[in-house]
């Protein structure tokens, strides 16, 4: 080291010992919090982002609902369409009600198929003990497809008995479900997006921030430049036509657009602060489409 | 157990304090975070392997808790009112405290780097320790740590004219 920074070096370390040290009764108040268990390791719990999620979910879901139909809530739990044990057969078979029915418990019926196939199936997941019970319950396939059953069972039974109105909403909340649990299967076998020059995995903030980048991407660790691979540019378009397409039929359904499209709105964010983390690859040099 | 506490505390209390707070900028919360290592290091003591010296992986700790605090909101609001209220000739509480004590030219000028800039700046200098193990410390390339402490060395040169800085030496006795 030159004599300049030796000097750099010997001036910086008299100022930092100087001015910054501990005192002895510091020293001794720092050691009896220390042993007397007095200090309380602050947990650093950020509330704000999930708390202002929730409130904008649900009040524009509470907005939606109070903008659609008749009543002041839009939805109405008793209807002449309700389920009655006096029709007779040709005429339910040619009753709205019966088919909404139908399509709904079909679709209930995937969702709880799909949901356990991906608790099942994820491989990030498995280390995780909530999911680890969850799959030694479901361990052989007659125990798996027992609860599976019930779970079907319950719930589309319960779909019988309840209004039209009633039924066209969970259709579009199960047809949601649905498209969640099935970009989840998409991402089962895959882990975080990582850089590939340092290999750091990128926090949920970190890919949220550089998906917005306009421009040339640097890594937030190792600060070299990254690029979006070209895979990743062609897949994330695929992601979309699914939820494009399923919310499109129910829109030909004659279900309200609005409940339509917050189901949309709500996919797309899944898809933008969770699946995202997984689809975004990165590579050191910028790849052509084409 | 208390003897053991209180000898890590003289060892490396002025130490780890110091790392703290050319980080945070701030003794009080300098303070706040050795209580916070310290603590740690009293609760998880089985967890320390031994695979580096103890020194290192106190410096390990306080850098990762440094990092926390400077992520979190409360220092995200305390730098906002800082920029907001502190005009011009005002000065902060921050270097008020600092102008209280001896003059501190160099800590001060240290401090208007960048969090990156400065803390290979402060491994380097004051922990005199090598780019490879900075490397290893901040989980980073070696040659992010050179150019890091070259770009940190060319804005110094700017602001302390008095100290000639030659090319950086790697502590291998090779120059870059």
């Amino acid at each position: 080291m030159m004599e300049a920074e030796k000097q750099f070096k010997k001036e910086w370390k008299n100022e930092l010992e100087s001015n910054i040290y501990l005192n002895t009764e510091m020293k001794s108040e720092l050691v009896e919090k220390v042993v007397s268990h007095k200090f309380k390791e602050k947990k650093q719990s950020n509330l704000v982002y999930p708390l202002v999620f929730s409130i904008f979910v649900f009040g524009i879901a509470f907005f939606l609902l109070v903008t659609i139909q008749d009543n002041t809530l839009g939805i109405s739990s008793s209807s002449n369409t309700s389920f009655s044990i006096e029709y007779n057969f040709k005429e339910l078979l040619v009753s709205e009600r019966f088919y909404w029915t139908l399509g709904a418990i079909l679709i209930e019926g995937t969702s709880v198929f799909l949901l356990f196939a991906v608790i099942k199936k994820t491989l990030r997941w498995q280390s995780n003990t909530f999911i680890s019970k969850i799959n030694s319950l479901l361990a052989t396939w007659p125990r798996n497809f027992v609860i599976q059953s019930i779970i079907f069972i319950l719930i589309g039974g319960g779909i019988a008995f309840i209004s039209l109105n009633i039924i066209k909403i969970l259709v579009v909340f199960f047809v949601m479900l649905l498209n969640c649990l099935l970009l989840l299967w998409f991402v089962r076998k895959l882990n975080r997006s990582a850089c590939p020059h340092c290999g750091k995995s990128f926090t949920r903030k970190d890919v949220f921030k550089m998906t917005w980048a306009p421009y040339r991407l640097t890594c937030i660790r190792c600060e070299e430049n990254i690029y979006l691979s070209a895979d990743s540019r062609k897949n994330s378009v695929l992601f979309i036509w699914v939820p494009l397409i399923s919310h499109y039929l129910l829109a030909l359904s004659g279900i309200p657009i609005q409940i339509i499209v917050f189901s949309f709105i709500v996919v797309g964010l899944f898809f933008n602060f969770y699946i995202v983390n997984f689809t975004n690859r990165f590579s050191n040099e910028d790849e052509p489409l084409w | 157990m208390q003897r053991q506490i209180k000898e890590i505390i003289d060892l490396y209390g002025d130490y780890l304090l110091r790392i703290a707070y050319t980080y945070v900028k701030d003794n009080r919360i300098a303070e706040e975070i050795l209580q916070d290592v310290i603590f740690t290091y009293y609760r998880k003591q089985k967890d320390y392997r031994g695979d580096a010296s103890l020194k290192t992986y106190l410096t390990r700790i306080t850098i990762n808790r440094c990092y926390d605090y400077l992520r979190s909101w409360k220092s995200k609001r305390e730098t906002l009112l800082e920029t907001i209220f502190v005009h011009g000739n005002t000065k902060s509480i921050e270097s008020k405290y600092i102008e209280k004590e001896e003059k501190m030219e160099i800590t001060r000028t240290v401090l208007t780097l960048k969090v990156k800039l400065r803390e290979v700046i402060l491994l380097y200098y004051y922990a005199e320790h090598t780019t490879k193990e900075i490397a290893d410390l901040l989980e980073l390339p070696e040659s992010t740590i050179k150019s890091r402490l070259q770009k940190a060395r060319s804005v110094l040169k700017e602001k302390l004219d008095h100290i000639e800085w030659e090319v950086l030496n790697d502590g291998s006795g090779e120059t870059i």
